[in-house]
């Protein structure tokens, strides 16, 4: 139940960050997903890995901030569709660069993430 | 003001939905490499995005409501985290899983807006 809760309410903080980042019809709706996606895949293994290293946090902290505020930040559906569009206009160099850009950038930020957490376990910063 | 608290109550929603679905589909897919539940969660996510997308205006609150329940339902953060795990030890259910994400993702979002669009 307290899990509940706290992915509730850090999923309602998240959700309404990505609303106020992305405005519909801005200019930069495409690189502010991106951006948002990048520094979400980056934030998720800090969370589960390396925060309950740092500060005494309950687990169902921590379902909160990863499952809830980082999983509802960044989208999947949004940043589907918005290629979608690009390939339905025929911008094919947006479109790749898009889906290329977005696949890159949120592996390597997710890969740097899972590694600068481990490094967190290896060195034992809790001690 | 209120399409903001509409939408973070969507998108809280959404998360809920996402951890349960997530729950139940650890429990059925347990002996797979390939993560199963949150592909399935971000392919339903695109389907009804590409629906919604069709039905609506982008500047609509039923949009940005929607938009806000499938952005939290769907997670581009735990996919990408997923393929970075997978990909040091499996390669190629790694990058299946990649190719299977985007290529049915946007097939089903296609699809989605296709049938209201038609």
């Amino acid at each position: 139940m307290k899990k509940i809760l706290a992915i509730f309410g850090c999923a309602f903080i998240g959700s309404a960050l990505r609303y106020l980042l992305t405005p519909a019809g801005a200019n930069h709706h495409l690189l502010t997903v991106l951006a948002i996606n990048v520094a979400g895949s980056f934030l998720l293994p800090l969370i589960t890995g390396a925060l309950p290293l740092v500060v005494p946090v309950s687990l169902a902290t921590i379902t909160g901030l990863s499952v809830g505020l980082v999983g509802s930040f960044t989208t999947f559906s949004t940043f589907i569709v918005d290629a979608l569009h690009l390939a339905q206009q025929g911008a094919w160099g947006t479109f790749s660069l898009y889906l290329s850009a977005s696949l890159l950038l949120g592996g390597l930020a997710a890969a740097l993430g899972i590694r600068l957490a481990r490094k967190f376990v290896t060195r034992g910063w809790h001690q | 003001m209120m399409t903001l608290l509409l939408v973070s109550l969507a998108g809280a929603g959404g998360a809920l939905a996402r951890y349960g679905m997530t729950f139940l589909g650890n429990y059925l897919f347990y002996d797979t490499y390939l993560p199963l539940p949150t592909l399935v969660i971000n392919l339903i996510a695109a389907f009804l995005l590409g629906l919604a997308a069709a039905a609506f205006p982008a500047s609509t609150l039923a949009f940005q409501a929607t938009s806000g329940f499938l952005g939290g339902f769907s997670t581009f953060s735990t996919f990408t985290n997923e393929f970075a795990g997978l990909f040091h030890r499996f390669p190629r259910v790694a990058s299946g899983y990649l190719v299977l994400s985007v290529g049915l993702g946007l097939l089903c979002a296609g699809g989605g807006y296709w049938l209201l669009a038609h």
